[in-house]
């Protein structure tokens, strides 16, 4: 009875010491942002019994790999809102996965959108179209989902800037992401390009005209493909724009930049 | 003369490498754990087939959503096949020396009980990391398949006329999926992954030392491995009540090892977290092998 007593105070004494540890530990994956959301009822209704058992026992990435995985399933079926369910359940399960967000957002506005927008079943091609810009939205708010859950990485709002641009045609909002996509250092130097572009089709084009410009002296801009980009895109402008050769970054006469 | 008497009187660590390295010995040899690490392997091994499933596009974003399946999969066998090895082989150990009456010989010789059973332990701990490092090299070994596959699915792609964007892309594509494939931080979530399966055998081990049988133990741990994963979910529940917060504590938060899904997610998994976490899981095995000792120091044999 003796050694029973004294586990037990061995194990309150464990639990004792290691409290204000759990605490800290749990404070820095609530700032890590480790982990899903919690367990809701939706999810359980969506992944099932056996699923489930596997959240609960720690497996969580297999468990969001086969909900996607069967979302798949979904696909060809063209069952699309539960394709769109499993996509949730995934990113609730995951919501640090870039790829379950990016993917998922190009199924709705690209395959699904589409495929909504040329199904015979609709009556008219304007009903498709109401469908299809349905799914559209469906994208841009699961996108935007994404970057709340992923605030730091480039690659959600270079693509929301993409959803703006191909589908919502707003290149002024699709502008406004490119800006902040192209800000990360790890971002691949056309996404800068993009930005620029976008500010051109949006009208802004004094903007578009510094923009082009202030990429002419960005390090991450110097292979010969992007200079004659830049090079063309700040000509077209400066015509565009109807500069004189004072005021052009490449003077007509020369056709070389005032400075290097 | 008194048992007491008989009782060596230093503790010894040579006695207990001796008893570690003979429940080693005898583990390895089971049909049992022959049969789980086979299966183990297979499974793993047999990842880059079950990753054919995606829904990428086909190129980059395809070998990116394909290598995160095969690692979240591989990860997910090592634990789900580490945690068998780690309750089913350690579950055994005392109710198999009691059934076949090794132990009486055994504790006849110099050695205290808690040697014996710290030796029990060090074996269970050292079957786990051959364990662990068996299916983590067969891992790396069908990552590295996979990676280069992609490696050269994308480098054959690009021919020598490509343009030098087109090369540049190329070039940051092989350099992501590198990255991808050869991610030291997946040796964190290993670490961890090994150092929870450690404390489920201790746990398993103090079960055992008042189980009256193999099924009542694994039983047993299973039911607490469960409930370590749900007392994090538990805690948050319970956030203002101390007293909650310190029952809940009594079960030790298996979730706080799992960092693997954030390591495929790209997620960087801070050294300080890693070791805060390796902390708690030291003092909580400390804390459970001591009780274990002292449940078996008066436990009739």
């Amino acid at each position: 009875m003796r050694g029973i007593l004294w586990a037990i105070v061995m194990l309150l004494t464990a639990s004792w010491v290691t409290l204000p540890l759990q605490s800290k530990i749990e404070r820095q994956r609530l700032r890590l942002k480790f982990g899903g959301a919690p367990v809701t009822r939706e999810m359980r209704d969506v992944m099932g019994q056996g699923m489930l058992i596997g959240v609960l026992a720690g497996f969580r990435g297999v468990v969001a790999n086969f909900v996607w995985i069967s979302s798949h399933g979904d696909w060809e079926k063209k069952r699309w809102f539960q394709q769109y369910n499993k996509m949730q359940v995934a990113t609730m399960l995951q919501p640090r996965s870039v790829l379950f967000w990016d993917v998922g957002a190009w199924h709705m506005a690209w395959n699904i959108g589409y495929a909504e927008r040329t199904d015979p079943r609709h009556r008219t091609l304007a009903e498709g179209m109401k469908r299809e810009m349905l799914w559209h939205e469906r994208a841009r708010r699961f996108l935007i989902r994404g970057i709340q859950n992923l605030p730091n990485r480039y690659e959600l709002y270079f693509k929301l800037g993409w959803l703006y641009e191909q589908k919502f045609k707003d290149p002024c909002l699709a502008a406004e992401q490119y800006a902040i996509a192209a800000q990360f250092t790890n971002a691949p130097a056309f996404i800068a390009r993009m930005h620029c572009r976008n500010l051109a089709a949006c009208g802004r084009l004094n903007e578009a005209y510094e923009c082009w410009k202030r990429l002419w002296f960005d390090p991450a801009q110097t292979n010969h493909v992007s200079r004659s980009i830049l090079a063309r895109e700040i000509r077209k402008l400066e015509d565009e724009m109807n500069l004189s050769d004072s005021q052009r970054f490449f003077p007509r006469a020369s056709r070389q930049p005032e400075t290097q | 003369m008194t048992e007491k008497e008989q009782e060596p009187r230093l503790f010894s660590l040579s006695r207990i490498w001796t008893i570690a390295l003979n429940t080693l010995t005898e583990s390895l040899r089971q049909k049992v754990y022959l049969i789980l690490i086979l299966f183990a392997l297979v499974l793993i091994a047999s990842a880059s087939f079950f990753s054919q499933f995606g829904l990428g596009e086909p190129g980059e974003q395809e070998a990116m959503e394909q290598l995160k399946f095969m690692k979240d999969f591989c990860l997910g066998a090592i634990a789900v096949f580490g945690m068998l090895i780690a309750i089913v082989g350690t579950a055994q150990l005392l109710p198999n020396e009691l059934e076949n009456r090794t132990i009486y010989t055994i504790l006849a010789k110099p050695v205290r009980r808690c040697e014996f059973l710290l030796g029990k332990y060090v074996g269970s701990a050292l079957l786990l990391l051959v364990s662990v490092a068996i299916m983590s090299l067969m891992f790396a070994a069908a990552l590295k398949f996979k990676g280069d596959n992609y490696l050269r699915l994308i480098r054959g792609a690009a021919g020598p006329q490509e343009s030098s964007v087109e090369w540049e892309q190329m070039q940051r594509q092989v350099e992501r999926i590198r990255a991808t494939v050869y991610d030291t931080d997946l040796a964190k979530a290993l670490l961890l992954a090994y150092l929870k399966l450690a404390l489920l055998a201790g746990i398993t081990l103090f079960v055992s030392t008042f189980g009256t049988s193999i099924i009542f133990n694994v039983a047993v741990t299973v039911m607490i491995f469960f409930a370590g994963h749900l007392v994090g979910a538990a805690k948050e529940r319970w956030l203002e009540s101390g007293v909650a917060q310190f029952l809940f504590s009594l079960i030790p938060d298996l979730g706080m090892f799992n960092v693997a899904d954030d390591v495929i997610l790209g997620n960087a998994i801070p050294w300080l977290y890693v070791l805060q976490v390796a902390a708690y899981g030291m003092v909580y095995l400390v804390a459970v092998l001591a009780a274990a000792v002292c449940v078996f120091a008066e436990r009739e044999v």
